[in-house]
């Protein structure tokens, strides 16, 4: 007997958390992105030093000072000390990751569910406007935008969410497409529903789960991609310690005091990785195929 | 008297899951003899397809054996290595299963595909593959053979992939032929054309057939032996007439009230209450007890032995005294 | 006055090609099909696939417009209806289809599901609506409890059941059954069909059944119509149709049914016919069972028969009988 292709949240979920916990590899992208969430929150809570991290004071005396024990990761050329400056960029980098992956989404689905749910001309039309933005290489689409509306962590915001929204419009129309021939849509015709109904209640939450996967993953890449604004001089702007910013800021006196980038630049590296690892991992565990050789294979 | 071909005993084999152990099969025991052409009867989690799987080495991964042996000629195909498996699986043991278009690479042709599995299984050359080929696709009922060696799997209707398949599976000449459910997916009439042609065959290649199917209409049409399963365990076992004419265990009784027949008018259909247990645990006394009217004590607590009571028709079950 | 009036119902699937979607041709699914259900009666429409029968019951459904045709229920034209006019059409005629874990929600709970046609169609509130849902599971052999669960947590047999009580939530006069009972296992099955029987007699209920699987047909069936690539070859009384079958076809088809019982299977004439049916887009000329019928002369290829009355309510599209 057939059963749905679809995501059931008890026992997929519970599935999807027991494999994660036999392969090590995915559980230390577990950490890291769960690690990078609760700093985000936290971190404005927990600084030790809140006005280097903010950037509203500096004490030339400690300039360009190394790694101690007092300066974990050194400080910059303000003598801000580095530590408390990457511990805060995790806030912004949450912001943005949210806040890209938030507007995008909510632009990019309800075009999606409508093109999708309309097909023919309609569905048609709307798909070949998304796909002319499809075709732009979104990095350099995300910089033109910024470099128009201006500087600033919105601008910014907008800037990508703006180059990204096709993915998810894309995402979900290819998902209601199936969605719409499943039979439980027929039978909701059948029930006499209106279509607004039948596109909210029926197809929508059974179309959005791929998506959303799809979407938290992608923070990863927001925040990289936000970091390369920042370190082109788009986007965020000084003294807020986004981990792109800082980069560049460390970047002129890099052959001095090499810490003020290495320790940011590390912090991206290690947060997109986190995204990454988990990223393979929810793609190995959508495929039946290989989910299978996840079940018989021993602990990592 | 002649030893069996395929000696199944006491095989237990469990899938591990993430979310636990599931017990497909629990000490599943029966012999096969050359020719004989046996059906594994049984509805979803009887347990018969594990059987077949394992009879034709075609376990997925996540399938272990926790206890019991498949012995083909005498030697246990459970505890091969893999090259030696090679020998026997494709070649004198092959299996046919009931999705026609699954098996069947959609980005090459026919020929292609049975020329690739005649030249590795028997070493064949190219030509001698392709001449196989026609042959046995003409066997199977496919007597345009040249057009269909030159098509696609998407060109071809279901019915005649699953000749397709039978042709494939036959073409090595096998001693075992394990039939998955062949004719499920197919419509009524395909169905009783594809039986016909297991039945040619069957006499035509002196095939031993394990036909493993869910309707006892279409075991008893073509199986020479029923063999009822249920909840991984064998419950009856005799032949095809006598299991259907004079059943012994409750189930399969159950099993037979159950389907509408076109030439008998029934007032009610007698269905049998309740559901499987409960799989991701071994299984305590009879299976079948919770939804059998005439469960007894005994029944809830042990798992009774399967019993010959009457020449070649053995049941599982504590009605019968030996 | 009958329930349900279907006149000369005609659907083509238009096949498009190309960059600016130009028509190569017709699938010509339903090709003048004309039948009529009376109130409290079960009709039922046997076929394999491709012949149409699931068409039909799209086009009753309304889930597809026909391409020529009149729809009537209670003497009213609702061919051309859409949207908001249905509504009432839709309160009237509900269905049920063949997997229940693909028709149900997998999102919703079960009590929303069985609770959504009682707010449409009668306004209900959720506390009214809440006891009449416990009231409707009860109806289908159902513990109000199971309101909580979600539909994948539930067997084939409880998930149809569901699908039953929401299809007889809005209390309509005609339920189509889209093959309701193809995707259990058997002694599902019958627990499934003896609750139609019931429900039918409860509540003064009609039913189109679509099925391929004569077997279930019989039991239920108060008059049956065979349909063959779009066309009805024979219609007449359940008893009727099985103890006098006329057309080829249906002999074909009613000769294909495994029988389990060896001494039935003896008195059975076999009757298979060969090959497959050909595809909808283009239908044999003359009638179009000739490329594959046995009694075919060169006037059946000539001209396609009409359905002619036979005596007993009983019609038949064949040049051969009186």
């Amino acid at each position: 007997m057939d059963r749905p292709k679809g995501e059931f949240m008890t026992s997929e979920v519970r599935t999807m958390f027991m494999l994660m916990r036999r392969n090590v590899v995915s559980m230390i992208g577990f950490i890291i992105v769960i690690a990078f969430l609760i700093m985000g929150i936290i971190s404005p809570y927990i600084l030790t030093k809140p006005e280097d991290a903010w950037g509203t004071t500096y004490d030339v005396s400690k300039r360009y000072l190394p790694p101690s024990l007092e300066h974990p990761f050194g400080t910059d050329e303000y003598g801000r000390d580095m530590f408390n400056r990457v511990i805060l960029g995790a806030r912004f980098s949450l912001i943005i990751a949210i806040g890209v992956v938030g507007l995008a989404l909510v632009i990019g689905v309800p075009l999606g569910l409508i093109a999708g749910y309309s097909g023919g001309r309609t569905g048609t039309a709307l798909m070949r406007i998304t796909d002319m933005f499809l075709a732009f290489p979104p990095l350099l689409l995300a910089i033109a935008l910024a470099a128009t509306l201006g500087r600033g962590l919105e601008n910014a915001i907008l800037a990508l969410a703006i180059s990204w929204w096709p993915w998810y419009a894309r995402l979900i129309y290819v998902q209601v497409n199936t969605v719409k021939s499943m039979p439980y849509v027929d039978a909701a015709r059948v029930l006499g529903l209106g279509s607004f109904t039948i596109m909210f209640r029926h197809i929508l939450p059974n179309a959005l789960t791929p998506v959303v996967i799809q979407a938290s993953l992608d923070m990863g890449s927001a925040v990289l991609e936000a970091a390369g604004l920042s370190f082109l001089g788009i986007g965020v702007q000084p003294p807020t310690p986004e981990w792109g910013l800082l980069v560049s800021q460390g970047w002129q006196s890099i052959n001095v005091a090499w810490w003020i980038s290495f320790f940011p630049g590390l912090a991206i590296l290690v947060t997109v990785l986190g995204f990454n690892l988990l990223a393979d991992f929810a793609r190995e565990f959508m495929d039946p195929r290989l989910r299978i050789t996840m079940m018989t294979k021993e602990v990592v | 008297m002649e030893e069996a071909l395929l000696q199944i005993k006491d095989l237990s084999i469990v899938y591990e899951t993430p979310l636990g152990t599931i017990h497909a099969t629990t000490g599943v025991t029966f012999d096969v003899k050359r020719g004989e052409s046996v059906g594994l009867v049984g509805e979803s989690g009887s347990g018969k397809s594990t059987v077949g799987l394992a009879i034709a080495m075609a376990l997925p991964p996540n399938a272990r054996i926790l206890n019991g042996r498949v012995l083909y000629e005498g030697t246990d195909l459970l505890r091969l290595k893999e090259e030696e498996r090679k020998r026997y699986s494709g070649r004198e043991i092959s299996i046919v299963f009931q999705d026609p278009a699954a098996t069947l690479n959609p980005l090459f042709t026919i020929g292609e595909q049975m020329t690739d599995v005649l030249m590795s299984n028997l070493g064949l050359t190219k030509e001698e593959a392709l001449n196989r080929a026609r042959d046995f696709l003409k066997k199977a009922g496919l007597p345009d053979s040249e057009r269909i060696l030159r098509s696609f799997p998407h060109e071809l209707s279901g019915g005649m992939l699953q000749r397709v398949n039978i042709a494939i599976a036959t073409s090595t000449e096998p001693k075992i032929l394990v039939a998955d459910e062949p004719t499920t997916m197919l419509d009524v009439m395909l169905q009783a054309q594809i039986l016909e042609l297991f039945d040619k065959l069957k006499r035509e290649l002196k095939l031993t057939l394990i036909f493993i199917t869910h309707n006892l209409g279409v075991a008893s049409e073509i199986c020479d032996r029923i063999i009822v399963m249920y909840a991984g365990t064998v419950v009856e076992d005799g032949p095809a007439d006598e299991v259907i004419s004079r059943p012994m265990h409750p189930y399969t009784a159950s099993l037979l009230d159950c389907v509408p027949r076109t030439h008998i008018k029934a007032k009610r259909l007698r269905s049998i209450p309740g559901s499987l247990p409960d799989l991701s645990k071994p299984l305590v006394g009879c299976p079948f007890a919770d939804r059998c009217g005439e469960a007894k004590d005994v029944c809830r607590q042990t798992k009774p032995d399967l019993v010959e009571i009457a020449p070649g028709h053995r049941v599982s079950c504590f009605k019968y005294k030996r | 006055m009958p329930l349900l009036d279907v006149e000369e119902l005609v659907k083509y699937f238009p096949i498009k090609y190309g960059l600016f979607g130009k028509i190569a041709g017709y699938v010509r699914a339903v090709d003048g099909v004309s039948f009529s259900i009376e109130e409290e009666s079960v009709f039922s429409l046997v076929g394999e696939s491709g012949s149409g029968k699931s068409t039909v019951a799209r086009c009753v459904l309304r889930l597809l417009d026909p391409t020529s045709g009149r729809i009537a229920f209670e003497g009213k034209d609702i061919t051309s209806l859409r949207g908001r006019n249905l509504k009432w059409y839709r309160r009237n005629v509900q269905a049920v289809f063949q997997n229940p874990f693909l028709s149900l929600n997998p999102r919703m709970r079960v009590e929303s599901i069985v609770a959504e046609p009682l707010r449409v169609h009668m306004g209900m509130r959720s506390d009214e609506a809440r006891e009449e849902v416990h009231k409707l599971l009860e109806r289908v052999g159902l513990s109000r409890e199971i309101g909580d669960r979600h539909p994948h947590e539930l067997s084939g047999g409880q998930a149809q059941r569901i699908a039953i009580a929401r299809a007889i939530a809005p209390q309509p006069k005609l339920l189509v059954l889209d093959e309701p009972t193809s995707a259990l296992d058997v002694s599902v099955q019958a627990q499934i069909l003896n609750l139609l029987a019931d429900l039918k007699k409860e509540l003064k209920l009609s039913y189109l059944l679509i099925s391929h699987d004569l077997s279930v047909v019989k039991y239920i069936s108060d008059y049956v119509a065979v349909i063959y690539l779009g066309r009805i070859v024979e219609y007449a009384p359940a008893e009727e149709l099985f103890n006098n079958p006329a057309h080829p076809y249906t002999k074909a088809l009613l000769s294909s049914v495994p029988e389990p019982d060896p001494t039935m299977r003896k008195l059975k004439s076999r009757m298979v016919l060969p090959g497959e049916p050909p595809s909808p887009v283009n239908p044999p000329t003359g009638c179009r069972l000739s490329p594959r019928c046995p009694y075919a002369q060169d006037q059946c290829k000539a001209r396609e028969p009409e359905l002619i009355s036979i005596g007993n309510g009983h019609l038949v599209r064949c040049w051969f009988v009186k």
